[in-house]
């Protein structure tokens, strides 16, 4: 699954660059047939105004002269041609660098005063219309994704949760009544029991952290570092600052999020024995970041599942997302800017 | 010989039948204790019926109120049992909650066979049973306080009895329950989570009528 994923988001992201191109660039072209008219016209001129005046032998100044001009035609032709087909140039180049990696850019000088500022124009409705809609529907898909990782993970705390609980409890009855042959095999199935409820614990806390729906962003982190600080061989610290403003639901369950996956791609991947996790604010923004100690990405790292997650969730609030090695360091960053709303400031 | 032992009255409140069966049935094991009642939701009479117990025993996810809710409602009583709270997640943050109100002890379920009778014996005598609570954890909590209350909170979990407290702050009784109110109402998970489970769940909801049938197969 996660190899399909790649692979389709390898497809859309290779840029269309490395197509090379096969064609005579449009500028050139129009210079090239201008140059061609302007020789032609000035030929004949030559032959048809003024076939008395030039001799068969063109005197040399004469043809300096004419040569010069067409010259200077053809150089101030291509350079007037250039303002006019830069920005079909700029153009191609912000479609090639637009992907979900960095959104917002947009083309300078979209002005309907000419038709290429109109052309600019239209292209930058166009993104705004095709990131808006994005927005919306990952935005559907990932609360639709929560709403139901909420109910599975109700559902697992509810049912089987409590059904293991009545069968460890029931279990140890047992135990204590087997003839002393068993009782070993007996207590061994009493402990399966209870790691299976310790696991049905664990999972119904990643997938719905029941801390962050009733204590806040802070706790919720301060409980993720401890979780993973005990369960895990990964010593985790932990800084939130007390300076939060109230933040929205979604953004909250976003830095969670993103969080929680960073530390988990950190227990996977780096074999670094430490973390940190940092959420900071300054005037405008707030800053999540999760830094390790280990290998760091490798150079051909593809974005997988996770990355891709997280990068969703953070256009989702209009946050941005960049994750690498740290430089002058070992181990890998993942640094996430949400931009505060004005009234949260 | 056993009637000589002094009985430990027990009330049990858990919503899911199966587990109030396995606990009545390891209490009923014991000797030295007795089920008194049994409650599958907390309400007025379970706070009523506390009063005849030494121990409340009290799940934590309850179907209308939670634990938290039934222990601050027990403790007000003159002559209130120690609340024993039990919970599949019996992590940090819900220790912190349940010491504000008022219970003496939190255990995880994974642990409830063994250990649920040493810890009825233990608040019986008087005692406490908490899991460790990591001091970030407390730190980030007492944060979401005011800076009144962050005393309030950490003399709490540092386990400074009720009475000191009480003088320390200059409150008397019904004040410093008041004020543990207000702290919970910050601090405690929300009970309100229940409806919003409702809301997700409806237009997916499948499993029950499955689960049903799957059990009337085995029958």
């Amino acid at each position: 699954m996660s190899s399909f994923a790649d692979r389709r988001a390898t497809m859309t992201r290779r840029p269309t660059a490395e197509r090379g191109s096969r064609y005579l660039p449009l500028l050139h072209r129009i210079a090239g047939i201008n140059a061609l008219l302007v020789i032609a016209a000035v030929g004949v001129t030559i032959v048809v105004l003024a076939p008395g005046r030039i001799s068969a032998l063109a005197r040399s100044e004469e043809a300096v002269v004419v040569l010069a001009a067409v010259a200077l035609v053809v150089i101030a032709n291509v350079l007037l041609l250039r303002r006019v087909v830069g920005p079909v140039q700029a153009l191609t180049a912000l479609a090639r660098q637009v992907d979900y990696a960095n959104l917002g850019q947009r083309m300078p000088g979209a002005e309907p005063t000419s038709e290429a500022g109109e052309l600019a124009l239209t292209f930058n409705e166009m993104l705004t219309r095709i990131e808006t809609e994005r927005r919306e529907s990952t935005g559907r898909v990932l609360r639709a994704q929560e709403a139901e990782r909420l109910r599975i993970a109700q559902e697992l705390h509810d049912q089987v949760g409590q059904e293991l609980t009545a069968v460890l409890l029931g279990l140890s009855r047992v135990t204590a009544r087997v003839p002393a042959n068993v009782r070993e095999d007996a207590l061994s199935v009493q402990d399966a029991v209870r790691h299976s409820l310790e696991d049905v614990r664990r999972i119904a806390v990643e997938l719905r952290p029941e801390a962050l729906d009733d204590l806040g962003l802070a706790t919720a982190l301060a409980v993720l570092c401890e979780r993973f600080s005990a369960q895990l061989d990964l010593d985790v610290v932990g800084y939130v600052a007390h300076d939060l403003p109230p933040l929205p639901a979604e953004v909250e369950l976003v830095v969670y999020r993103v969080a929680q996956e960073a530390l988990t791609n950190v227990a996977r991947h780096s074999a670094s024995s430490r973390a940190e996790l940092t959420l900071t604010r300054t005037e405008a923004r707030l800053l999540l970041r999760v830094r390790d100690y280990g290998l760091g990405l490798p150079a051909d790292s593809v974005p997988g599942t996770g990355m891709r997650g997280m990068r969703e969730r953070a256009a989702l609030i209009g946050a941005r997302l960049a994750i690498g090695n740290r430089r002058g360091d070992s181990g890998c960053e993942v640094r996430l800017e949400v931009p505060l709303a004005p009234s949260t400031r | 010989m056993l009637q000589e032992l002094a009985h430990i009255n027990v009330l049990l409140v858990d919503d899911h039948p199966a587990v109030r069966f396995g606990i009545r049935r390891l209490i009923a094991d014991e000797p030295d204790m007795a089920l008194v009642a049994e409650h599958a939701d907390a309400s007025t009479d379970t706070v009523e019926v506390a009063g005849w117990a030494d121990v409340a025993v009290v799940d934590y996810h309850l179907a209308s109120r939670d634990g938290l809710w039934l222990a601050q409602q027990i403790k007000q009583r003159s002559d209130a049992p120690p609340v024993l709270i039990y919970s599949a997640f019996a992590e940090a943050h819900l220790a912190v909650a349940a010491i504000v109100a008022g219970a003496d002890g939190l255990l995880p379920k994974a642990t409830l066979a063994e250990e649920l009778t040493v810890a009825i014996r233990r608040l019986a005598s008087g005692r406490q049973y908490f899991p460790a609570i990591p001091q970030a954890v407390a730190a980030t909590l007492c944060t979401r306080l005011e800076a009144t209350d962050q005393a309030l909170c950490s003399m709490l979990i540092g386990g400074v009895p009720e009475a000191e407290i009480a003088e320390r702050l200059g409150l008397t009784r019904a004040e410093l329950a008041a004020r543990r109110g207000s702290i919970l109402k910050v601090i405690a998970p929300r009970t309100a989570r229940a409806s919003i489970v409702d809301a997700a769940r409806t237009p997916l909801d499948y499993e029950r009528p499955r689960r049903r049938l799957r059990y009337s197969a085995l029958k």
